[in-house]
């Protein structure tokens, strides 16, 4: 059986969230880990978790 | 992919679920125009497209309960109103979608006592019938801002996307409902991953009403997308749907 490739990679590190799409003021932008942000909102990342490589090359966050 | 009929499908006007008083719909088309084109020196017609529409045609039953047919339609609204018709109740299934001026509601009193209204939804916004899939199944409730488990696409698109919400009526909900649809590119099964929001829908301030929104979005799509309520409320009950502009469309951005 093939198994489905996860998301559970390196990541730490800082990010603050970015707005590309243009969303209104107050509303989600990004979620992660189930944590919704917002555009200004700084996301800690620690050890183990999501691969967020993706989500910086489509500018919805960037690295400090 | 089988054959299916068109047992269990659903109709939502503009915030009203008025399924249980639908008993035909009649017509479902987006008609092109054609224009004429034949020069002298051929012998058979030449015809290129013209301007598309967009129609929804149905047959309601006589329902005067609150949140019916009758509310729904004798207003004759003079704004454009959001039809769908849902052909499936499962997330994933196809969906076709009119943003329209309703035209009549016609009354027949047939000879053997049969009471029906014939309506009318022609499009009025520029564009046409529009077919997507749906992102929640049947009617969905949400108590708090959660997510519904995403849909895989099973690659992602550049054209962009519309998105299109019906929020319906309800007499007990409070707070602010911020609708989005959101996706994701890493996800494995529409509930892990990093998601982003892609179309976020006008704050719903007054969730006891019902009302309608056709939302778009140019650029990416990623692979999945999923229906997501946000914000502080009780009470959500919506459907949503997506349809992805491709390469090729009349939209495509």
């Amino acid at each position: 059986m093939t198994q489905r490739r996860t998301t559970t990679r390196r990541a730490s590190g800082t990010y603050t969230v970015q707005n590309p799409r243009g969303i209104p003021k107050g509303r989600m932008v990004v979620k992660v880990d189930g944590q919704a942000y917002q555009a200004g909102d700084t996301i800690k990342v620690s050890g183990d978790k999501m691969d967020l490589d993706r989500f910086v090359e489509q500018g919805f966050i960037a690295r400090d | 992919m089988v054959k299916k009929s068109g047992i269990g499908q659903r109709l939502y006007v503009h915030g009203f679920d008025i399924s249980g008083d639908t008993g035909q719909i009649n017509n479902i088309g987006s008609p092109i125009g054609l224009l004429d084109v034949t020069s002298i020196d051929v012998s058979a017609m030449e015809r290129i497209m013209g301007k598309r529409d967009a129609e929804i045609d149905f047959t309601a039953f006589f329902n005067i309960a609150a949140d019916r047919e009758h509310l729904a339609l004798k207003g004759l609204p003079l704004t454009d109103v959001l039809g769908v018709v849902l052909f499936g109740t499962t997330a994933g299934d196809q969906m076709a979608a009119i943003s329209a001026k309703q035209i009549n509601y016609d009354a027949n009193r047939a000879a053997d006592g049969a009471f029906g209204f014939g309506v009318q939804l022609l499009g009025s916004a520029g564009f046409p019938l529009e077919y997507g899939l749906v992102l929640t199944p049947k009617i969905t409730t949400h108590t708090s801002a959660a997510d519904v488990t995403g849909i895989d696409f099973g690659a992602s698109s550049a054209s962009g996307a519309v998105g299109f919400l019906q929020h319906f009526e309800d007499t007990l909900p409070s707070g602010t409902i911020e609708y989005d649809i959101e996706d994701s590119s890493d996800s494995s099964d529409g509930d892990d991953g990093a998601w982003a929001n892609l179309i976020a829908f006008s704050d719903v301030a007054t969730p006891w009403a019902g009302i309608a929104e056709r939302a778009i979005v140019a650029g990416t799509v990623n692979r999945w997308t999923r229906a997501s309520t946000n914000g502080t409320f009780t009470n959500a009950s919506f459907s949503m749907s997506l349809r992805r502009r491709v390469s090729g469309d009349y939209d495509a951005a």
